[in-house]
């Protein structure tokens, strides 16, 4: 971490091989750089949707694998495999998936009768919509694992109280399992947002931040600064830049939401 | 045509070599290697040459995976430890991290590796930076190499002042230093059309770019595309596509030198627009999304048979010649990439070339040396072309009649290398940063975001805004 630190204020002269001092010359670039501002907005919006929609997918999941129904154990054991998958590979698969003269998206959504679906990776229009899509298919798991465990292991004289009282399903949900289950949900949700803040992987795999940068996020301007282009230092900023945000960003969310109730 | 700017680019193969020339130059080196052509080490009688010299060491590869390299290698491994008494280890790592690797092996006290492969566009990166041994030595010593090995005369004069020389002094490619030679495989891009589709709509082979697309477009009919590229957001999208046809069109890519600090893009020029064009007009007789496409899927295309024509490393789509992988395989051509009325068509020239790192002690370097002579030699070259279909690095295997037998793209991919021309901005460390801005760019032209005109004007002003912060130009 030090080391980085240190880098973040020199630049690699790969053919003297030497480190030659800038001061704040890689941060002042950064700054006034316009694909850094653009990355911004996209890895906002990326971690805004997608962990929007996996809270809202995981936790319903939760509650409805709660219910005991028959079949769950199997349903539930399919549903957690695309979290185990590495995301290189999630992202391999579904460009695959999505390869518009053969993928097999395309066919399925042709049998629903969608004849011409956009080309979902080659068009700066769909492509971050379907990166997020990708990552909901892929982290959805994980916010239902974490927040089904706290949900089996909730009292349930206290729900079987509530039915007695003449509560409906609705109200018991509202009322007395989100309340309870509600410090597993902001801890998978920290977890997920920070794992999305930092996504590089899927990027990596499925469009190379592409096409154009509308597909680049910061932990991959960070990785193509770093490794393609060999800016270590301009890298190590970036990635300094990153922890910082990272960091204000979620102190602040974790004021804003209340983990524990104090009434 | 002629940029804007001047006279076409020149390197040290600029005059082209015909076919008859190249197969006059092959046939004289495969004279003088074929007395090689059971290995390195059957030499071991001539002269004081003795493999077995450092019998009892190991000697540690360092290669790129994913373009079967380190295959050859590992099948004789147990034949170099018979031969030269030298074990064999070989690492094979995706490009990224095998470049990210290179970087601090070389600069640790003592490197891991013994020997390692260079990417082309890399060269004046590491060997620039003065961090392999000097092969002049070795080559001439007696003791120490075959009398078979034939260095230089079996390897095209362009590919070694591409990943062979190099002038660290003056930090330019060529000269008289040895540093790499080349392997393990080399290539440059050539066409592959389908003569039963050009035969039936009584098309000829296109020999300009003005025929190519004329040509795509009239057989972009019955379910079949008049043509694929690689359109991605990718640097091979530069590479293979763009290039091609701004070099063969004339295209001067830079102006100036890096040390004058005058080194100024040509992006903006009228061939550059030009070659964008033509790539957008192809992108409309592509297969759908073409503008997604990378190597895998335009070869898949192609082998598939859903498309009549194709730019591409001989290296990767030799194998649409397969017919355990291609459908097409009896069906398809290969030619020299088009050009224009005044000019011919001149391929990027690609390549890797292995070098000693400078940080080994020297009885490593000399090991280093002998399993390196063995798998650049005549016998080897062969093998690995043979086996796995990588473009050779020597006009010896380019001109072998059996091979040719086998595989009748190799006389137009050996062509293709003599008459290849280097990037020019493969001589400064920010070649990949160039090229990944301006890939980025045409992508961008190509699936109709912006026009050629406007993708070229952004992409000479990253350039400029690179080369200023890089210090090439003030």
């Amino acid at each position: 971490m030090l080391y980085s630190l240190g880098i973040s204020f020199f630049e690699f002269d790969r053919v003297a091989g030497k480190w030659n001092f800038l001061g704040l010359g890689n941060y002042k670039e950064i700054l006034s750089d316009k694909v850094f501002w653009s990355s911004i907005l996209v890895t906002g919006v990326m971690v805004g949707v997608a962990l929007i929609v996996e809270v809202v997918a995981g936790v319903s999941l939760a509650i409805f694998f709660g219910q005991k129904l028959r079949g769950s154990k199997f349903v539930r054991a399919i549903l957690i495999t695309p979290m185990i998958l590495n995301p290189v590979v999630v992202g391999l698969m579904w460009r695959a998936l999505l390869n518009p003269q053969w993928g097999l998206f395309n066919w399925f959504i042709g049998l629903i009768g969608i004849d011409s679906p956009p080309i979902w990776l080659a068009d700066p229009k769909w492509s971050l919509w379907t990166l997020i899509f990708v990552d909901i298919w892929q982290w959805t798991p994980f916010i239902f694992v974490v927040v089904f465990a706290r949900y089996q292991a909730l009292p349930t004289d206290v729900f079987e109280s509530a039915r007695v009282d003449g509560a409906s399903p609705l109200k018991i949900i509202r009322y007395i399992t989100l309340p309870l289950v509600s410090s597993a949900v902001v801890f998978a949700a920290i977890f997920r947002g920070i794992d999305s803040f930092r996504t590089f992987d899927l990027v990596y795999g499925l469009t190379f931040g592409g096409p154009g940068r509308s597909t680049t996020t910061l932990s991959f301007y960070s990785f193509e600064n770093g490794f393609v282009y060999y800016r270590y230092g301009f890298a190590s900023a970036l990635s300094y830049i990153m922890v910082i945000m990272a960091t204000i960003g979620f102190s602040v969310l974790l004021k804003w939401i209340p983990v524990r109730r104090n009434h | 045509m002629k940029d804007k700017v001047g006279a076409p680019a020149t390197d040290s193969s600029d005059n082209g070599v015909n076919r008859r020339d190249f197969l006059k130059v092959g046939a004289t080196a495969a004279a003088v290697a074929g007395a090689s052509s059971v290995g390195m080490a059957e030499s071991a009688s001539a002269a004081a040459y003795n493999p077995k010299k450092f019998a009892g060491t190991t000697v540690k590869i360092l290669l790129v995976d994913g373009e079967r390299d380190q295959e050859g290698i590992k099948d004789k491994i147990s034949y170099i430890q018979k031969t030269h008494g030298i074990k064999v280890e070989v690492t094979a790592l995706a490009l990224g991290a095998q470049l990210e690797k290179i970087q601090s092996v070389l600069r640790a006290s003592t490197s891991e590796y013994d020997i390692i492969d260079n990417l082309g566009f890399t060269v004046s990166g590491v060997v620039g930076g003065g961090l392999f041994t000097k092969l002049n030595d070795y080559i001439a010593n007696k003791e120490l190499t075959a009398p078979t090995y034939n260095y230089p005369a079996d390897f095209p004069a362009g590919q070694l002042d591409y990943t062979s020389r190099y002038d660290v002094a003056n930090n330019k490619f060529g000269g008289k230093d040895v540093y790499l030679i080349p392997g393990i495989h080399s290539g440059s891009v050539i066409m592959f059309y389908r003569k039963d589709l050009l035969s039936a709509a009584g098309i000829p082979v296109p020999k300009s770019w003005d025929d190519y697309i004329d040509a795509a477009r009239k057989l972009n009919t019955g379910g079949v595309s008049g043509t694929t590229m690689i359109a991605a957001n990718d640097v091979s999208l530069i590479l293979v596509d763009w290039y091609a046809r701004f070099a063969s069109m004339g295209g001067k890519l830079m102006s100036g030198t890096p040390g004058a600090k005058n080194y100024k893009p040509n992006l903006n020029g009228s061939t550059a627009v030009r070659a964008v064009q033509h790539m957008i007009d192809c992108a409309e007789v592509s297969p759908k999304g073409v503008g997604s496409f990378g190597f895998t899927e335009s070869v898949d295309a192609f082998s598939r048979g859903d498309v009549a024509l194709m730019l591409c490393w001989s290296t990767i789509a030799g194998s649409a010649f397969n017919p355990e992988t291609s459908k097409v395989a009896s069906k398809i051509g290969a030619v020299q990439i088009p050009g224009d009325a005044n000019t011919t068509g001149r391929p990027i020239r690609g390549g890797w070339g292995l070098g000693i790192p400078k940080n080994l002690p020297k009885k490593r370097k000399d090991a280093a040396w002998m399993v390196m002579q063995y798998i650049t030699s005549a016998s080897f070259d062969k093998y690995q072309m043979d086996n796995f279909q990588t473009d050779p690095n020597r006009r010896s295997t380019y001109a072998d009649a059996a091979l040719n037998k086998k595989y009748p793209y190799l006389k137009v991919a050996g062509q293709a290398m003599e008459n290849a021309k280097m990037l020019d901005v493969a001589l400064i460390p920010e070649c990949f940063e160039l090229v990944g801005e301006a890939a980025r760019e045409f992508n961008l032209a190509i699936i109709g975001s912006q026009t050629a005109k406007q993708a070229c004007a952004n992409a000479q002003a990253s350039w400029e805004k690179i080369l200023k912060r890089a210090g090439h130009l003030a």
